[in-house]
């Protein structure tokens, strides 16, 4: 896995993560993607997470990174409706709070 | 050697061959207790918990003959090491075929004995288990010992939980939480205490885009004074509760930790693993300067 498939509509970038979110190369596939469309000047970005079984605090910590990045430039990071264990885990870390979910 | 004190059943009816490996196992100060036959073995294992049955076979004897057999039949994931003085190659694949871990022949070689049990405790014997999981954690008790090199060199996949979940003592979202917590909680052990990493390096990055955490986690595990540091792993369960403990030599930390009370602390670094892990664990206690965690989690009943 050295990237997550990415999709562009609009002025909107979509990252559709598979596979769990908890491991250096996982993280890394993710920040390799989202650079992706960032560097294509993409400021609203949506994470889908929908096939993520796990997520823990390391993968946590790199949608957090997104989320920073975007915002130091008044851009919006997003998700995709989130279910099961990583809605909780969302839930738990009030990261519902801080990403808008796009329906 | 990575654990520091296995638990070892010798069996063996021979008493001079017994008695050479007698004495390594005490000169290596390994906790270990003695069978003469099967059935002081089977009884043996009636009363006591072994991380490894040691078994000097004798094949032409039929008792002998049936031992590995009867053992796995017994606990299918009980680890046997089988040493022999007359073992043919084709004795060697049978037993390896009934699920002993290693065939060792006389004179037994004590580096590769050691090496054999260093394997097993840590399960990283890839041709044996291309999983490479921890497979061994399948005991009501467990306590091991490992080196920060050796935690990161193998993934930690607590198997033992599928057979609670099979038994009906928790769900399978309950076993991905534990998961999560025992890993969140042996991370931190590793990289907060053992390699003394700090997460506001995660937000420092280099020239080339790589964040000052992953290459000072690197340069510390290279370097002996952080990565020989050990983590000690005791799991214990019994039909009403699971108890997880984990020890590491870092420096500790406050127990005062921030927890999540708003969505500021959550962007911030600190506290998230502790807030999965509390959320995965009926309690949760550090002891000893931060360097213990102690996670209980309630079963239903077995």
């Amino acid at each position: 896995m050295d990237s997550f498939e990415t999709q562009i509509e609009g002025e909107k970038a979509y990252i559709k993560v598979t596979g769990d979110l908890d491991s250096e190369q996982s993280g890394e596939a993710l920040r390799i993607s989202f650079n992706q469309v960032y560097d294509q000047g993409k400021r609203t970005i949506i994470l889908d997470l929908s096939d993520v079984q796990i997520i823990n605090s390391y993968g946590i910590g790199k949608v957090l990174m997104c989320y920073k990045r975007l915002k130091a430039e008044n851009g919006v990071l997003m998700v995709k409706p989130l279910q099961g264990f990583v809605k909780e885990t969302f839930e738990l870390l009030m990261l519902d709070k801080l990403l808008p979910v796009e329906e | 050697m990575t654990c520091l004190s296995p638990n070892i059943l010798l069996v063996g009816r021979h008493a001079g061959r017994i008695q050479h490996l007698d004495r390594y196992l005490a000169t290596a100060g390994w906790r270990y207790a003695l069978a003469h036959d099967s059935a002081a073995a089977l009884e043996a294992l009636e009363c006591s918990q072994f991380d490894i049955v040691i078994a000097d076979l004798e094949f032409s004897n039929t008792d002998d003959d049936s031992l590995i057999k009867s053992l796995r039949r017994k606990n299918p994931s009980q680890a046997v090491i089988v040493v022999s003085h007359d073992g043919s190659l084709n004795e060697a694949i049978t037993v390896l075929r009934e699920g002993a871990a290693d065939f060792l022949q006389y004179p037994v070689d004590f580096d590769t004995l050691e090496r054999s049990v260093s394997d097993i405790l840590l399960h990283t014997r890839s041709s044996r288990n291309s999983q490479n999981h921890f497979r061994f954690l399948t005991k009501h008790y467990s306590e091991y010992t490992f080196t920060s090199v050796d935690l990161v060199a193998t993934p930690f996949e607590l198997d033992f939980l599928h057979d609670l979940e099979n038994r009906g003592a928790i769900t399978g979202d309950d076993r991905l939480k534990i998961v999560l917590a025992f890993q969140e909680a042996i991370t931190n052990s590793l990289e907060h205490g053992n390699l003394e990493l700090k997460s506001e390096w995660k937000d420092e990055f280099n020239e080339d885009g790589i964040d000052n955490y992953s290459l000072r986690k690197k340069a510390r595990l290279a370097d002996p004074v952080y990565g020989k540091r050990t983590v000690q792993l005791q799991i214990e369960y019994n039909p009403a509760m699971l108890r997880i403990i984990i020890r590491d030599q870092g420096p500790g930390f406050s127990v005062q930790q921030p927890v999540l009370t708003d969505v500021d602390t959550s962007i911030r670094c600190y506290g998230r693993g502790l807030a999965i892990i509390g959320s995965a664990m009926d309690a949760v206690e550090y002891r000893e300067g931060g360097r213990l965690i102690e996670m209980h989690r309630r079963l239903n009943t077995l």
